[in-house]
């Protein structure tokens, strides 16, 4: 399904005018130059067309004939661009100048070879030049030094476009690959992307590019490089019956997906995700600005609009206008490095409204009170998970991909995600707001979906002082007891949290009474008023606890926490509580 | 259905069945392949008689994938080593798989559940179907099997039994209404140069139909 939903999405750029993709038989290279010659063949200048992009110049993507380079050792002249070793006969710091002069006699013989075939005027004219050319006068042109990293194409001047370019050259060139599809040495089989009888790809090109952590020349999702692999004597991706054509086609569509100027990926964990959907919605923009915005961006409009789009999801309500058919499918698939091959991590298939619906529960489910000002109310996937490890190093790649998966899908988030925040805040003691929005977000969904699992009641966005358990009193309790001893020793190094925080909430039986011992002592330095306003608290907590219990359970943890964290958040912010309380009635 | 067509229950708590395409870094496909069941009902019984055509695929657990990274070895032991070892009668035959390590990952099923409908044609027609029925019922009762069956890898064994058509459970929520699984494979034509046969698999509200091997549904 990977592979032809991703081919339907090749389709359907091809048919958008805006976007540019390469056809089958052709690819995007990185030009660099361009060989300007008169109509009889005669040099005229070379032209650098690269663009200034910062302090560096950038090559221009040119659509070419055929497809990549190939790398290796052999001469394989490409039709009517090429490096400058085979064009021109002529490398800057030429290492090997025999190997230089033999690729530039083999692209000469390649495309004198075609003349009479073609018999187009401007091919006629590069084949004069290439005649003509002579390597050992390349160095007089100093302007060439430059061209070394990337290709040439070819111009007659006054005429506008290259000479590939030109629509007899081009209907030749398509006809050449029609052709090839007969010839007797190729396979014709079924193909399971399209699902016609075409000829089949030994090898799937173009390469995949983009994958983080992959080879930077590009790596495959289909390959059998090892024979370990192979079955039924078959060898390479005969494995696999995918046409050229639809290899071809998946491949440049995954690698557009992939190229960071279309802004259509983002990295969680080892994996690169792509998505797409099956017909042109704006989620296609949006759904990277959810997951992975760009919060280095100083722009604040971009920072107010993203904030708006968010409030509408957490609305809930699917904006049909502007984002089409709900019933759209939405496609997402994260790829993670394994050498020279890509597997695939995830990949999940949905439709608008439901990913919609997802997300919306998602942020609902994270809602918490006491948001910082800065925070997204929907905090990008990565910042959620940098607070399960120490270091974002040390983040388990499969536990990203669950997450995420969890999101899109609204299934329960990993158990995983629930006890790491838990052993991070044991150990750094840091109960911060995305820490608990966390925790509250996997109680509440694991309450709500699997049926085994019972909360006694659905943990509240802030301070619920009738919740049934225990566990969560216990919370409040200590921020209470912590809250008396900061005024009575203000300027205290290490305050009861930093020092019982984590014994309290698994073993509460062997550290309570011990606080509650202390807390007395703090209480006799405060002075009348404070002391009865802490005692007071203090006491509206203790009853709803009858006993400490001697351990408490990885969810009653959770509820812990999030006592701790409500109750603190209700200490200072209780002066305007009476305020936001009659705003909310 | 037939009047020798079996219902057979089969269910385990990882399956495999590895698309052609993904097949290396493997991915599986949605549910049971024709072939994998196929494979199943040959581990329970088979006879040179007899030939199993799977009808009908049931699905009864939600789908839900997995992933897992294994080490694995790159080669396999040629024929030609061993051959050749013993005509001279010394050589090398192992493959020393810490030598030869190749990490892959997969995305796997968790916790399938599936009702194969499948039936037997006879090869050989003097033979009489009621016979070979019966025979498998046996064994499937006693739960005799040639090799242990599994689910698309060997590594992924798998528990069955006999069903009764009446007592089908009704698929899971998730699986209601029609969801194209996109080509799928059939099996592999092995009179024919092993060349694998493709079939458009629609699931409608959990049950897939697979059409006959050398009709005209299926492509290759």
């Amino acid at each position: 399904m990977i592979l032809q939903s991703l081919n339907q999405f090749y389709e359907r750029l091809a048919e958008d005018p805006e976007i540019e993709i390469a056809p089958y038989g052709y690819s995007s290279q990185k030009i660099s130059f361009c060989i300007v010659i008169n109509k009889k063949g005669k040099l005229i200048q070379f032209s650098d067309i690269r663009r200034e992009a910062g302090k560096r110049m950038v090559a221009q993507e040119i659509q070419v004939c055929g497809g990549a380079k190939p790398s290796g050792s052999g001469l394989n002249p490409c039709f009517l661009w090429d490096n400058s070793s085979y064009l021109l006969g002529y490398k800057a710091d030429d290492q090997k100048p025999e190997r230089t002069r033999e690729s530039f006699e083999a692209s000469r013989d390649y495309h004198l070879g075609l003349e009479q075939e073609i018999n187009h005027p401007s091919y006629s004219a590069v084949c004069n030049f290439l005649k003509s050319w002579n390597p050992e006068l390349a160095a007089n042109h100093p302007e060439l030094a430059e061209v070394s990293t990337g290709f040439l194409v070819f111009q007659i001047s006054g005429e506008e476009g290259y000479v590939h370019e030109t629509a007899e050259i081009k209907a030749w060139w398509n006809q050449q690959l029609e052709a090839h599809q007969d010839s007797k040495d190729v396979v014709n089989a079924f193909c399971l992307v399209s699902g016609k009888r075409q000829r089949l790809a030994r090898l799937h090109e173009p390469k995949i590019k983009g994958v983080r952590g992959a080879q930077s020349a590009g790596a495959s999702i289909v390959s059998f490089n090892a024979t370990a692999y192979e079955s039924y004597h078959k060898e390479q991706s005969f494995n696999a019956p995918v046409s050229e054509q639809a290899a071809f086609q998946y491949c440049t569509a995954l690698n557009y997906l992939l190229s960071r100027d279309n802004k259509r990926s983002f990295t969680i964990g080892d994996a690169t995700v792509v998505f797409w959907t099956e017909r042109a919605s704006p989620m296609e923009h949006l759904f990277s600005a959810f997951m992975d915005p760009d919060l280095k961006a100083e722009d604040e409009s971009q920072r107010e609009n993203l904030g708006r789009l968010l409030k509408q999801v957490a609305r809930g309500q699917y904006p049909t206008q502007e984002f089409g058919d709900p019933e759209t499918p939405f496609y997402v698939l994260g790829l993670s490095p394994n050498a020279a091959r890509i597997s695939v991590r995830f990949w999940y298939m949905s439709s608008l409204g439901e990913i919609f619906a997802h997300l919306s529960q998602h942020m609902h489910d994270l809602e918490i009170c006491g948001k910082p000002e800065k925070e997204l109310a929907m905090p990008p996937l990565w910042q959620l998970l940098a607070e399960t490890v120490r270091d974002t190093k040390d983040l388990p790649p499969l536990l990203a991909g669950s997450v995420m998966k969890a999101i899109l899908s609204g299934q329960i988030y990993p158990q995983m995600l629930y006890s790491s925040i838990l052993r991070r805040i044991r150990m750094d003691r840091q109960i911060n707001y995305r820490r608990v929005s966390l925790l509250k977000a996997c109680l509440n969904r694991q309450n709500r979906i699997q049926k085994h699992f019972q909360l006694t009641k659905e943990i509240s966005v802030s301070l619920d002082p009738e919740y049934p358990d225990p566990a969560y009193h216990m919370g409040r309790l200590f921020a209470e007891l912590e809250k008396s001893q900061e005024d009575a020793l203000p300027g205290l190094n290490a305050t009861i949290k930093d020092r019982f925080f984590g014994a309290a909430s698994a073993t509460p039986a062997s550290v309570f009474p011990r606080l509650i011992r202390m807390n007395q002592h703090h209480l006799g330095k405060l002075e009348p008023a404070k002391k009865s306003y802490h005692e007071k608290r203090i006491q509206d907590i203790c009853q709803k606890l009858n006993v400490f219990p001697s351990h408490l359970t990885l969810s009653q943890q959770g509820l812990f926490a999030l006592g701790y964290y409500h109750q603190r958040q209700d200490i200072f912010t209780k002066k305007t509580k009476a305020k936001t309380d009659d705003n909310a009635a | 259905m037939k009047n020798t067509s079996i219902f057979l229950r089969l269910w385990g708590d990882y399956a495999c069945f590895t698309r052609p395409e993904m097949k290396v870094e493997r991915v599986s496909y949605d549910v049971i392949t024709p072939s994998a069941a196929r494979g199943v009902l040959e581990a329970i019984y088979w006879k040179p008689q007899i030939r199993w055509c799977v009808d009908r695929i049931h699905v009864h657990a939600p789908i839900r994938f997995m992933n897992i990274r294994r080490n694995e070895v790159a080669s396999k032991i040629s024929v030609n080593g061993p051959k050749k070892s013993m005509k001279e009668g010394k050589g090398h035959l192992g493959l020393y798989v810490d030598e030869d390590r190749q990490q892959r990952a997969a995305i796997v099923l968790r916790h399938v559940d599936y009702v194969i409908e499948a039936h037997f044609e006879l090869r050989d027609q003097s033979e009489h179907p009621k016979k070979h029925y019966e025979m498998f019922k046996r064994r499937v009762d006693k739960g005799q099997h040639f090799q242990q069956p599994y689910l698309g890898c060997r590594e992924f064994s798998c528990d069955y039994e006999w069903i009764d058509p009446l007592e089908i459970a009704a698929c899971p929520e998730s699986l209601q209404g029609q969801k194209e699984l996109g080509y799928m494979l059939h099996d592999i034509d092995f009179d024919d140069d092993c060349t694998p046969r493709f079939f458009r698999a629609v699931m409608n509200d959990g049950v897939i139909e697979v059409p006959p091997f050398h009709g005209n549904e299926v492509l290759s």
